[in-house]
């Protein structure tokens, strides 16, 4: 992917650039408001990520802004502003996702192919990863063919992972996509909660769906 | 700063209001003076001409003679001494109360002030001649006039120095009065402008409206010194939380620098140092969103929250990590979205949600296995109240207010996840939505109470 990276400090554009150059991403970078809004109306970028106290400037106009000439990259805020007001000003601006600093790279990473894939999200009735079948209007789960019973929060669970499949989801993605909780519990609540969707996916079966990516959350792919 | 009365604005105010009750009430009393004095004067003019027609009568009827006889009887010293008469006959005798013809009495037939030869009195006077040639004076003394407008000249002046005296008396007192108040606050401006914060102004029994400035400049002053001592609370721990994770963590990496080791050493060093980052962070957050919280700086909506939906959905969300625990949660609640019983608060439905998580959280933490959690929301009095109750080991009596303020951890729970700051954060949300935090013992465990006020019903 190609993405507009816009961050006044330097060491902190550093460790952006190398980290997702790491993960096979090309970055262009803006150091203040005008050069950000300047790129941004340029275009050209599968993403752009953008912190809020820049100068010149507020990213969120920038964002704004964008959205105001229908351009529609999508955008992550990078700030030191993590507040849940600051967090609405910053959805509402037209932004697809907010992340507090200090941030997690790895949740950074794992948010920016959500929101890049959040468009090509199809309408289907059926996800299928590999023997794993999950029917969203009968509401059942299939693995090769033989019928698993889940609870209606199992299946919102395994619903989330598999609308993200191929894609590492972080516990606090999906505390806000499964229960719309903006806050993470002190005890790793969606651990136990994985664990117990995962013996029911895996028991009897070869092959592990759920991944537990080290760090930073989950991912269901078929391998 | 010292300034001087009469720069103060109730001295001027009070001067001011001396001015025009001066005007109006010199007014008033001058149009006073001039009616009176008209009526005076045109009694006078009456009296005159009544004078004037009786003579010419009386010589009429039996000349000079009959005239002279009237004006020695109008004239006689037993008669009111305010008229005067003088009458010179043909021969030049002279009749009436005055020695002489005055100088500057008037043409026949005219009317005139004069000053009366002898005695120093003023008169209005009018003259008049007879066909036989006498010549006749008629007139009245104006001393009752003049005395008039004496006692109103004087009274005049004499209420103009009363007012003076009195107005700077009663300036010089409510400026004194005043410039004291203020100076009160004055003085507390400055010593808190020096750095003492608790400094509070005297508040008098009076009410007054210094009394109402210094209730609120109090009121203002309690808000920032607690402002100031949260931002303090924070700064203190902060400092006192972060330091030991931080210390850790650099430790963590020097060691692993020490000696050349294997990558997967190195790969498991890193790892522990980021989860020692992350513990740093959360903490770095928990501490800062309770700050916020506490200093009222969320600029939330508050909307309508049913707490049976809170409760419900955040049981969906425990209820795997109860069953893992061991523990049963049991829930008594009203049917949510309304109706009978229902359970609706005014505020951040993710910021209640939050608290009544670390709650929820906290009480299946501390559950021993086969214990049992009891969440309820019902109505209470004029609010509504939602209650977490456990039954694990609880909250000592002395330790459960000092829980609330600061952000301590308990030692008896040790080896369990640190629980003054959940609390903390909890006590902030209920300050923030005008709920009170309650620890009870549940004998045995712990009973938490958020009491939120109950929200209107809906429009």
């Amino acid at each position: 992917m190609r993405i507009l990276v816009i961050e006044d400090d330097p060491g902190g554009r550093n460790v952006l650039v190398q980290g997702l150059a790491e993960c096979g991403h090309e970055t262009v970078c803006a150091a203040d408001f005008a050069e950000g809004l300047a790129l941004g109306v340029q275009g050209g970028f599968d993403a752009l990520i953008a912190d809020r106290m820049l100068p010149g400037g507020d990213g969120l106009d920038i964002v704004a802004s964008l959205r105001a000439q229908k351009i529609m990259t999508p955008a992550i805020f990078l700030t030191a502003m993590n507040e849940v007001d600051d967090r609405i000003a910053g959805l509402r601006a037209g932004g697809d996702d907010y992340i507090a600093k200090p941030f997690s790279f790895l949740e950074l990473v794992a948010r920016l192919e959500a929101v890049t894939r959040r468009q090509e999200a199809a309408a289907e009735t059926v996800l299928r990863v590999g023997d794993l079948e999950v029917d969203l209007l009968s509401r059942t789960v299939k693995r090769s063919g033989t019928e698993i019973v889940l609870q209606p929060r199992e299946f919102r669970l395994l619903e989330f992972l598999m609308r993200h499949a191929g894609q590492t989801v972080t516990r606090t993605m999906l505390l806000e996509g499964v229960w719309k909780y903006r806050f993470e519990p002190e005890t790793k609540i969606i651990d136990v909660q994985m664990s117990r969707l995962r013996q029911k996916i895996e028991r009897g079966f070869d092959t592990p769906l759920i991944h537990t990516v080290r760090g930073s959350g989950y991912c269901i792919r078929a391998d | 700063m010292r300034i001087s009365l009469s720069q103060t604005t109730t001295f001027r105010l009070v001067v001011y209001a001396c001015l025009a009750f001066m005007a109006v009430g010199g007014v008033v009393l001058a149009f006073l003076y001039w009616s009176m004095l008209s009526v005076i004067d045109s009694q006078i003019e009456g009296a005159l001409s009544r004078e004037v027609s009786d003579m010419t009568a009386a010589y009429a009827k039996g000349g000079y003679e009959r005239l002279r006889r009237t004006v020695a009887d109008r004239a006689s010293p037993h008669q009111d001494t305010m008229r005067i008469y003088m009458l010179i006959g043909p021969g030049g005798a002279a009749t009436g109360n005055l020695e002489t013809w005055p100088e500057g009495a008037p043409q026949p037939g005219q009317t005139a002030g004069i000053e009366l030869p002898h005695a120093a009195r003023m008169a209005r006077v009018r003259t008049l001649v007879f066909a036989d040639g006498s010549r006749l004076l008629v007139g009245r003394a104006l001393t009752e006039r003049t005395n008039f407008q004496l006692i109103v000249r004087r009274s005049l002046l004499s209420a103009l120095a009363a007012n003076l005296l009195l107005g700077a008396a009663a300036g010089t007192m409510l400026a004194l009065y005043a410039r004291r108040r203020l100076g009160q606050i004055n003085a507390t401006a400055e010593e808190v402008f020096e750095g003492d914060l608790s400094k509070r102004i005297a508040v008098g029994e009076g009410g007054d409206e210094y009394d109402h400035v210094a209730q609120n400049i109090n009121a203002m002053l309690d808000r920032i010194q607690s402002l100031v001592a949260t931002v303090r609370g924070v700064t203190e721990n902060i400092a006192h939380d972060l330091r030991t994770p931080l210390n850790r963590l650099r430790g963590r990496l020097e060691v692993a620098l020490m000696a050349p080791r294997s990558p997967e050493d190195y790969q498991a060093a890193l790892k522990r140092a980021i989860s020692d980052s992350e513990t740093i962070v959360d903490t770095f957050n928990g501490i800062l969103k309770i700050a916020r919280i506490k200093a009222g700086a969320l600029a939330l909506p508050r909307e309508r929250v049913d707490l049976a939906e809170v409760a419900e959905e955040l049981a969906d969300l425990y209820q795997v990590f109860a069953e893992e625990s061991g523990v049963t949660v049991e829930m008594r609640l009203p049917p949510r979205g309304g109706g009978e019983g229902s359970v609706f608060v005014l505020g951040d439905p993710h910021l209640i949600s939050q608290a009544a998580a670390n709650l929820l959280d906290n009480a299946i933490k501390y559950s021993p296995p086969g214990g049992k959690v009891t969440v309820t929301a019902v109505k209470a009095g004029d609010g509504v109240s939602l209650t977490v109750a456990d039954n694990g080991p609880g909250i000592p009596a002395a330790m459960r207010t000092a829980i609330l303020d600061r952000f301590v951890r308990l030692d008896a729970a040790a080896g369990k996840q640190g629980f003054g700051l959940g609390l903390s954060l909890v006590s902030a949300v209920a300050e923030w939505h005008g709920a009170r935090l309650e620890l009870a013992d549940n004998a045995p465990g712990l009973r938490a109470s958020l009491l939120f006020p109950a929200a209107p019903a809906a429009s």
